[in-house]
């Protein structure tokens, strides 16, 4: 057993080490330099005095193998470095923007989730029948629509048109809510891009969960539970649904893991103040140590969440729990 | 069942089409917050809400981030001693007399009585001396240059200083005195590392009063200033970075202004008797086709002359602009401009273009060769630019494929480094410059001058030619009005002819704003309306 941690562990760390590698490795292979960010506005101007200043103070100069070093040193300490663009420490920026990706995509993940699992049962149950065709038809027109159209489609209609909802940000600025009307005004700016968010991901879990239900009904167990004249609910929620949920589980940790790195196109179209937008600026403007920070939060993420995956997984399915004793 | 299906599929596309057809005008929409309406002098707003594209730091002059909006911002907190006016002709601000002698050498001032700092703090001729020290110490890319030519600063009392050059500055009005501004000594005297210095006590018309990084700013009118309290209390800005977000957001009030300049296809949508309005006027920003003038064939006049020839600029400008431009002179310069040459002319003709390719003998090498146009992939209009320059080259022999490149990897092939010196890697590519590259005149010899590595500093084709190289130095020295414009006019003829690059349309400045909450907007020439002038009176 310790074996089998110890393995695990180092497995993970040396996940850890490589993706270390390539965050730091990515942001400087890319053609374009951080130097407009770190020198002003009218950086044709400086002497190539100037320029090695600017780039020295940033470490900028010293062959890559020694500012891998410098960043590892810095990590070690606990210290993401300084953001070129907002020249405030990246942590800082993590932690304000975290909460708001957090809210954004994880209410997204579980109510897709749910709303998946809820009509991918109900389908295979009523395969080929209206109920099946029709949601089927429109989780897969909802998934195959760019998110950020249907986003756009939604602001303009209840947004600016109606007026029902904010059209940008996850508060309205300078309003200065304090209690549950500051809690009334960010569910208000969420409702959209939460509803975005959900619809175009809702087809994912929806065909796995019908599949597979689909699957377990044809199973012998089920035609057993029907000849022993077992409410039809019951099948369905207490052998089908148990059985069919196993593959749902495993790709529910999965997107877990990405929930942190936010959903950059729909960050945009609403202005939400989240970690993918952050993240896509920063490629765009080389912020190499915002680069390097959130990716590696990202990557932090999808292992911690493996690794919950892993500890979960056999308390779903007791058939991974004797296989591994055997 | 395929009826029900048939059903929901039009219940679908009603929604959509409902939400894509072009918005009537909102019923009665709530009035703006706080927003006392006063028909009749109309100008007398309380608070205004506007839109900037991104986080500018803490808005002081070694913190701000961008040329515009950033720039125009920080001089809504600190002053200047000259301020352009709407004709961009430099107008005494902080002071009130000012006497040069026949050389343009020495310069006296006489500052106003009664300046005081944010803080309470007098503002004194001591402060105009320790900031240009201080620029001249303390490296930044856009002061320190601009005060390199002053030699000295001596204070003659509270109020009266003079400026002694060490050699004439064509444009010293504009530009350092009209463009650099003046910081509290009180305040700076012990700071010696200004880049992560984040106070921002200015002496202007507006004071910071909150700031949460990256979400907004709260600026509150100076009511101490000097030249009247401006006539607008209170500027809240809201960073918005999505261009489509911050246009919807002022269709429904929740802004007033944008900084950013509208695309031309929403102007339908925003102009005219509604809620929302627009501002359209001039704008001296650039948009160029450069040329790779170190690379065959291209290094070759006649064929840039060719490509100049080639390039119906009057199309671009009715059909990516919509008419919201100018077309480009070939002499760079904008026509609205008193340094412009209206001698010098763009001339579309593709067969003299062929003419002019057969004479440079450019089919025979380069017939089957294919050229790259490069442009940034975020700027539709640009794209959009790029594929008609394609066609019109394509027409007349010159193969040209358009790529579209994120911006920081176009800048790496164009422009490495940011230094002219290091090289470039491209045929051709979509490019612009801004404003100030445009009004100052000191900045031709950075866009044309052949020393890449000393004054070249902005000619990214490598352009040489050494009767420009001249006139380009006789120009940041020549303080005589008639000589410079003699200068000038022999620059733009030498340009159009030589083709450094071809200069396609300077886009119009286009901004939408809503006139119920304050509708006094000043135009300045080129440079658009975020700007003093808009909230103060001129002295």
């Amino acid at each position: 057993m310790l074996r089998f941690w110890g393995h695990k562990l180092l497995q993970y760390g040396l996940v850890l080490l490589i993706t270390l590698v390539i965050n730091f490795s990515l942001p400087r292979l890319m053609p374009g330099s951080p130097l407009e960010l770190l020198a002003g506005e009218d950086v044709g101007r400086l002497t190539t005095e100037e320029r090695q200043e600017v780039m020295s103070r940033h470490a900028l100069d010293q062959p890559v193998h020694q500012q891998f070093i410098i960043y590892l040193g810095q990590l070690g300490q606990g210290d993401l470095g300084y953001s070129y663009r907002q020249n405030r420490p990246v942590s800082t920026i993590i932690w304000e923007r975290l909460p708001w990706t957090l809210l954004l995509t994880g209410s997204a993940l579980v109510l897709s989730s749910i709303i998946g699992v809820i009509f991918g049962t109900l389908a295979a149950w009523r395969r080929g029948r209206f109920s099946d065709v029709g949601s089927m038809s429109l989780f897969i027109f909802l998934d195959s629509m760019p998110s950020f159209w249907l986003g756009m489609i939604l602001v303009a209609l209840f947004g600016a048109r109606l007026r029902w909802f904010p059209v940008f940000g996850a508060r309205t600025p300078f309003a200065d809510y304090t209690g549950w009307a500051a809690v009334a005004d960010v569910l208000h700016h969420l409702a959209l891009p939460l509803l975005t968010l959900t619809l175009v991901t809702i087809a994912g879990l929806f065909l796995i969960i019908r599949y597979s239900t689909l699957e377990t009904l044809g199973e012998q167990y089920i035609t057993v539970a029907r000849a022993k004249g077992l409410p039809e609910r019951l099948i369905i929620f207490r052998h089908v649904l148990r059985n069919a949920m196993l593959p749902g589980i495993t790709v529910f940790m999965l997107s877990l893991g990405y929930v942190v790195s936010g959903t950059t196109v729909i960050e945009t179209v609403f202005a939400w103040p989240g970690l993918g937008r952050l993240m896509f600026e920063a490629v765009i403007q080389r912020d190499y140590p915002v680069l390097q920070a959130t990716f590696m939060v990202v990557t932090v993420c999808v292992i911690i969440a493996n690794f919950v995956a892993d500890l979960l997984y056999p308390l779903a399915d007791p058939r991974v729990r004797t296989e591994g004793r055997q | 069942m395929t009826k029900r299906l048939f059903y929901l599929c039009l219940v679908l596309l009603l929604i959509f089409a409902s939400a894509c057809s072009p918005t009537e005008d909102p019923p009665a929409a709530e009035p703006a917050d706080e927003v006392e309406d006063e028909p009749g002098n109309g100008v007398e707003a309380v608070s205004l809400r506007m839109a900037i594209p991104r986080d500018e730091g803490s808005l002081n002059p070694y913190t701000y981030v961008t040329g515009y909006p950033g720039h125009n911002l920080l001089l809504l907190i600190y002053d200047t001693v000259f301020q352009l006016d709407e004709n961009n002709v430099p107008q005494p601000w902080l002071v009130t007399d000012h006497e040069v002698d026949s050389e343009g050498i020495n310069w006296n001032f006489t500052l106003h009585d009664g300046i005081t700092w944010h803080d309470g703090a007098p503002l004194t001729a001591g402060d105009i001396k320790f900031s240009f020290d201080y620029y001249g110490e303390h490296s930044h890319s856009r002061w320190t240059n601009a005060v390199s030519a002053i030699e000295e600063i001596v204070i003659e009392d509270e109020l009266n200083f003079s400026i002694l050059l060490s050699e004439p500055v064509p444009a010293f009005l504009t530009n350092p005195l009209s463009d650099v501004p003046i910081i509290p000594e009180h305040i700076w005297q012990d700071v010696s590392d200004p880049d992560s210095f984040t106070d921002h006590t200015g002496s202007g018309p507006y004071q910071i009063t909150e700031y949460v990084p990256d979400q907004t700013y709260r600026l509150h009118a100076n009511a101490d200033y000097f030249l009247g309290k401006p006539a607008v209390e209170e500027i809240g800005m809201v960073i918005i970075e999505d261009q489509t977000a911050t246009f919807t957001a002022l269709r429904v009030g929740d802004i007033d202004i944008a900084s950013r300049s509208m695309q031309p296809e929403l102007v339908g949508d925003f102009a005219g008797e509604g809620e929302t309005d627009i501002i359209t006027g001039p704008g001296f920003t650039s948009s160029l086709l450069q040329i790779n003038n170190e690379r065959e064939p291209f290094n070759d006049p006649l064929v840039r002359k060719a490509i100049s020839r080639a390039i119906d600029i009057d199309d671009l400008v009715d059909t990516v602009m919509l008419g919201y431009g100018t077309a480009g002179s070939p002499g760079y310069i904008h026509p609205d401009l008193p340094h412009y040459n209206p001698d010098v002319e763009h001339i579309y003709d593709p067969n003299e273009a062929v003419t002019l390719l057969e004479e440079a003998g450019f089919i025979d090498t380069y017939g089957d060769h294919e050229f790259e146009l490069l442009t940034r992939s975020n700027d539709p209009l640009r794209v959009r630019t790029a594929e008609m320059i394609a066609v019109n080259l394509n027409a007349v022999g010159i193969n040209v494929s358009v790529q579209a490149l994120d911006s920081a990897t176009l800048d790496d092939l164009v422009w490495p480094e940011f230094d002219t010196s290091q090289g470039r890697d491209y045929d051709l590519s979509i490019w612009g410059w801004s404003a100030p590259i445009m009004i100052d005149p000191e900045r031709l010899g950075g866009l044309f001058h052949s020393d890449l590595e000393d004054r070249g500093t902005l000619n990214i084709g490598a352009y040489t030619n050494n009767n420009v190289d001249t006139l380009a130095e006789e120009i940041s020295v020549t303080v005589d009005p008639g000589r410079q414009q003699d200068i000038f006019n022999q620059l733009q003829v030498i340009l159009a002819d030589t083709v450094p690059f071809v200069t396609l349309y300077y886009p119009d400045g286009i901004y939408a704003y809503r006139p119920d909450t304050y509708d006094n907007w000043t135009y300045q020439n080129g440079q658009g309306v975020l700007n003093k002038l808009s909230f103060v009176n001129m002295p």
